[in-house]
C-alpha cells in the first residue's frame, strides 16, 4: 500500500472528529447553563414557598390558641354554673346536708343537665385542694372515682377565690382543667368563704389533637416529659415523627420560630408551644407539623412545568449545537475529502465553495491552489515529456553517429585509388559490421518503441535457454576472463517465448559483461541459478563485478539509463523488463554486498499479458 | 622516423578505419580501448599526439585528458578529442576539458589530418622555445 492510499474508514472517522468535539463542547456548555439557571430558579421558588408557609404558620397560631380558649370557656362555664347553682351552695353551705357520692353525683347531673361531655372529669375538693369527690362522665375510667389527694389547682382557686385554669396531670393523664371555687357570703358584704372547689377537666387526648389538626391543617403531637403522649397521627407513624421531632431539637427553638424536619421524605415545618400549669410552669409540649408539600403544590406545578421546559431547552440546545457543529464542519469535511483527492494527484477534483465566511475563503483559496497546481503539473508533465523525448533523441542520434562515422570515413578512404587490396577488404568488412550494428540498434529501438511484445509461447526448458545464451556469449566471456556458472536443473520448464526470454537473459548477461569490462576487472564470475518458487520460476543472475552505482539503481530499468555502455542503445534492461512483464512476471534488482544481483520471477504457466506501454 | 599517434576509442570498427587513415598519412598508430588502458600505455610510449573519444567505459575522454594534462611528463602532448557528441569543431568546444582541439565525428576524419600536423608543429616549436629559455 502506498502512502497515498488512505483507508476510507479512517478518513470518515477523522472527518467527524471536529464536528463531535464542537458538538460535545457546545452541548455541555448549553446544558450546564440550563442546569445552573434551573438550580437558581428552583432555589428561589423553594425560598418563596418556605416564606409562604412561615407566614401561614404565623396566622395559624392564634387559631391554635383559640381552640384551647374555646375548650377552657366550656369548662369554665360548666364550673361556674355548678358553683353558682343554689343546690350546690346549699349542699356545701349547710353543715347538715349529705355529701355522699351518690348525692353529689345526682347534684352534678341535675345542675349540668347532662351537658358534660363523655370523658369530662368532675372533681370536688375542699378549700385546701383535698379531693373528696371525683367522677368521669360516661364512666370512661371508673378508677377515677377512687381518686384522692391534693389538687394544686383547686387549692389555688380556693385561696384566690376565683377560677383558675391550666394543664395538669391527674392519674398520669394530661388534662386541661378549670377550677371554680364555691363561695358563700359570710355576712359582711365583701367577705366570701370558700366552701369547696369544683374542677372540671378535659383530657388532652387524640380527639383533642384531631380537633386542633382540623382547625390548623397541621399534624399535632403532645409531648409529656419528653415522651410522646398523644397525637393526630396514625399509630404507625407516631414513632418516626417523634424521632424526627427529637432530631429537630425543638426545645431550643425560639418561640414562634419553626424548624424544618424531614418525615418520610417530605419536608415539614415544625413549631412548638408549651402547655403550662396554674403557676405558669411548663408541664408539657405541643408540636405542630406543617407539611411543605401541601403548601408546595404551586411549587410542584411550577417545577413540573420548569422540568418540561428545561428538558425542551436541553434538547433544543443539543439539536442547535449539532446543527451549528455540522454547519461549521460539513464544508470543512468536504474540503478534507477534496484535499485528499488532490493529494492523490486528481487535479480535477471538485472543490465545494458553497459555504460562507472563512470556510468559503478557505475553499476559494484551496480551489485557486488546485487550479495553479493543475496548471504547473500540466506544464511539468509537458516539460518532462519533452525532456524525455530530447534525451531519447540525443541518445539515439549519438549512438548511431558512431557507426555512421566509421562507414563514412571508410568510404572516404576507399575513394583513394591506390589503396592496397588487403586494406580495401578490411574497410569493406568494417563498413559491414558498422552498418550491421546500426541495423540491430534500429531494430531494437523499433521493437521497444512499439511498446508491445507479441509472445510466441511454448513449453520451454529453462536450462536449455541459459545454455544457448552462454554459448552465444562464450567468446566475450573468455576474452574478459569471466567464469560462468549455472545452477539450473533440467526439470524446470515454463510457458514462454523462446527467443524473447533468451533476449532477457542475454541482456542481463551483457549488462554484467559490460560492468566487468568497465571495471577493468581481470576476472570474475557470472552465476545464474533457477528454482521453483510456488507458482513461479525464480531466476537469479549474480556477478561479482563492480555492482550498480547508487545513482542509477532506482531508474535502472528505465530506457536510456546506462552506466556508460559502449555502443549500446541504453535499452537492454528496459527491454528485459518489458519482456518479463509481458510474460506476467517481475524483474528486480536485489540488494547485494558486492556485484549485481538480478531476480526474475516468471509464472510457471503464462497467459499472455499483452503489452507494455513504454513510449 | 614516423610521428606516433595514440588512438583511444571503445568503438573497434572506428578504430580500425581511423588507424588505416592515419597510417596512410604516414603516422604510426597505437590503439587503446579507453582512458585507463591509454594511461597504462603512456608509461612505456610517448606519442606525438593523442586522439581520444569522449564517451568510453572505465575512464572517459574528459578524465583521461585531465590526467594527461596534470602529468608534467605528458602535459605537452597535443590532445585531440574526437566524439559523436560534439557538434562543431574547434579548440574551445568543451569548456570543461583542457583539450587542444575538439573534433566532431560528423566531419570527415580525413579533414582532421592538416589540423593534426599543425598541432604537432606547434607543440614541437613550443618545446624548442621552452628549452631555449
Amino acid at each position: 500500500m502506498t502512502a497515498n492510499e488512505i483507508n476510507p474508514v479512517t478518513e470518515s472517522r477523522d472527518g467527524g472528529k471536529l464536528r463531535n468535539q464542537l458538538f460535545i463542547s457546545s452541548a455541555l456548555l448549553t446544558s450546564a447553563l440550563v442546569l445552573v439557571t434551573a438550580w437558581i430558579i428552583n432555589s428561589q421558588v423553594i425560598g418563596q414557598v418556605r416564606q409562604q408557609v412561615q407566614a401561614e404558620v404565623e396566622t395559624l397560631l392564634p387559631v391554635y390558641e383559640s381552640v384551647w380558649e374555646e375548650h377552657a370557656r366550656r369548662l369554665s362555664t360548666m364550673g361556674a354554673s355548678l358553683a353558682d347553682s343554689p343546690i350546690v351552695k346549699l349542699v356545701f353551705g349547710s353543715a347538715g346536708a349529705s355529701r355522699d357520692k351518690r348525692t353529689l353525683h345526682e347534684m352534678v347531673a341535675d345542675v349540668t343537665e347532662d351537658t358534660l361531655a363523655a370523658g369530662d372529669l368532675v372533681l370536688m375538693s375542699d378549700g385546701s385542694g383535698q379531693i373528696f369527690f371525683a367522677e368521669q362522665q360516661g364512666g370512661v375510667s371508673p378508677e377515677i372515682g377512687k381518686l384522692v389527694g391534693n389538687l394544686e389547682a383547686a387549692r389555688v382557686a380556693g385561696e384566690n377565690q376565683k377560677q383558675s385554669r391550666g394543664f395538669t396531670l391527674i392519674g398520669g393523664r394530661l388534662y386541661q382543667l378549670v377550677a371554680t371555687p364555691v363561695l358563700l357570703h359570710s355576712g359582711s358584704s365583701d367577705i366570701n368563704n370558700t366552701q369547696a372547689v369544683i374542677s372540671i377537666a378535659e383530657e388532652v387526648n387524640q380527639g383533642m389533637a384531631a380537633e386542633i389538626k382540623q382547625r390548623i391543617h397541621s399534624e399535632v403531637v403532645f409531648l409529656l416529659n419528653n415522651k410522646l403522649y398523644s397525637s393526630s397521627l396514625a399509630a404507625e407513624n407516631e414513632q418516626a415523627v417523634f424521632n424526627a421531632i427529637q432530631a429537630g431539637d425543638l426545645a431550643k427553638t425560639a418561640p414562634g420560630r419553626s424548624t424544618e424536619i424531614s418525615l418520610s421524605g417530605e419536608t415539614h415545618l415544625a413549631f412548638a408551644r408549651q402547655l403550662t400549669d396554674f403557676d405558669g410552669k411548663p408541664i408539657g409540649q405541643v408540636v405542630m407539623l406543617r407539611s411543605l408539600v401541601g403548601a408546595g403544590k404551586l411549587f410542584r406545578a411550577i417545577s413540573n412545568r420548569l422540568l418540561v421546559l428545561w428538558t425542551l431547552a436541553i434538547v433544543a440546545a443539543l439539536a442547535l449545537s449539532y446543527l451549528v457543529a455540522g454547519r461549521i464542519t460539513r464544508p470543512l469535511e468536504k474540503l478534507v475529502v477534496s484535499a485528499k483527492e488532490l493529494g492523490r494527484g486528481n487535479y480535477d477534483v471538485e472543490v465545494p465553495t458553497g459555504a460562507q465566511g472563512e470556510v468559503a475563503q478557505l475553499a476559494t483559496a484551496f480551489d485557486q491552489m488546485r487550479l495553479s497546481l493543475r496548471q504547473s503539473q500540466t506544464a511539468l508533465l509537458k516539460n518532462e515529456r519533452l525532456a524525455t523525448i530530447g534525451q531519447m533523441a540525443s541518445s539515439i542520434i549519438h549512438d548511431l553517429r558512431n557507426p555512421l562515422a566509421t562507414i563514412y570515413t571508410a568510404a572516404e578512404v576507399m575513394m583513394n585509388d591506390g589503396l592496397p587490396a588487403g586494406r580495401r577488404q578490411t574497410l569493406i568488412e568494417t563498413q559491414l559490421r558498422a552498418s550491421g550494428r546500426m541495423n540491430s540498434m534500429l531494430a531494437e529501438l523499433l521493437e521497444f518503441s512499439r511498446g508491445s511484445y507479441k509472445l510466441n509461447l511454448g513449453r520451454l526448458s529453462l536450462a536449455e535457454i541459459v545454455r544457448r545464451v552462454a554459448q552465444e556469449l562464450n567468446i566475450q566471456l573468455s576474452q574478459l576472463g569471466v567464469q560462468f556458472k549455472a545452477d539450473v536443473t533440467e526439470d524446470i520448464t515454463l510457458d514462454a517465448d523462446d527467443e524473447k526470454l533468451g533476449r532477457v537473459i542475454e541482456n542481463l548477461f551483457v549488462n554484467s559483461l559490460q560492468a566487468f569490462q568497465q571495471g577493468g576487472q581481470p576476472s570474475g564470475t557470472i552465476h545464474i541459478r533457477a528454482a521453483l518458487d510456488g507458482d513461479n520460476v525464480r531466476l537469479e543472475l549474480m556477478d561479482d563485478g563492480p555492482g550498480i552505482p547508487d545513482s542509477i539503481r532506482e531508474r535502472l530499468f528505465e530506457p536510456f539509463i546506462s552506466q556508460g555502455k559502449p555502443g549500446g542503445t541504453g535499452l537492454g534492461l528496459a527491454i528485459a523488463r518489458a519482456i518479463v512483464e509481458a510474460h506476467g512476471g517481475k524483474i528486480s534488482l536485489a540488494n547485494s554486498s558486492h556485484g549485481a544481483h538480478f531476480v526474475i520471477q516468471l509464472p510457471h504457466r503464462t497467459v499472455q499479458v499483452g503489452g507494455v506501454d513504454e513510449t | 622516423m614516423k610521428l606516433k599517434v595514440l588512438l583511444v576509442d571503445d568503438d573497434k570498427e572506428f578504430r580500425t578505419v581511423a588507424a588505416l587513415v592515419l597510417e596512410n598519412a604516414g603516422y604510426s598508430v597505437t590503439e587503446a580501448v579507453d582512458g585507463f588502458a591509454a594511461l597504462e600505455l603512456l608509461h612505456t610510449e610517448r606519442p606525438d599526439i593523442i586522439i581520444s573519444d569522449l564517451h568510453m567505459p572505465v575512464m572517459d575522454g574528459r578524465m583521461f585528458c585531465k590526467r594527461v594534462r596534470s602529468d608534467a611528463e605528458l602535459a605537452a602532448i597535443p590532445f585531440v578529442i574526437l566524439s559523436a557528441y560534439i557538434e562543431t569543431d574547434g579548440s574551445n568546444t568543451l569548456s570543461d576539458t583542457p583539450a587542444d582541439y575538439c573534433f566532431s565525428k560528423q566531419s570527415s576524419f580525413i579533414s582532421l589530418l592538416p589540423q593534426l600536423e599543425n598541432l604537432i608543429v606547434r607543440a614541437v616549436s613550443n618545446s624548442t622555445q621552452s628549452r631555449k629559455e
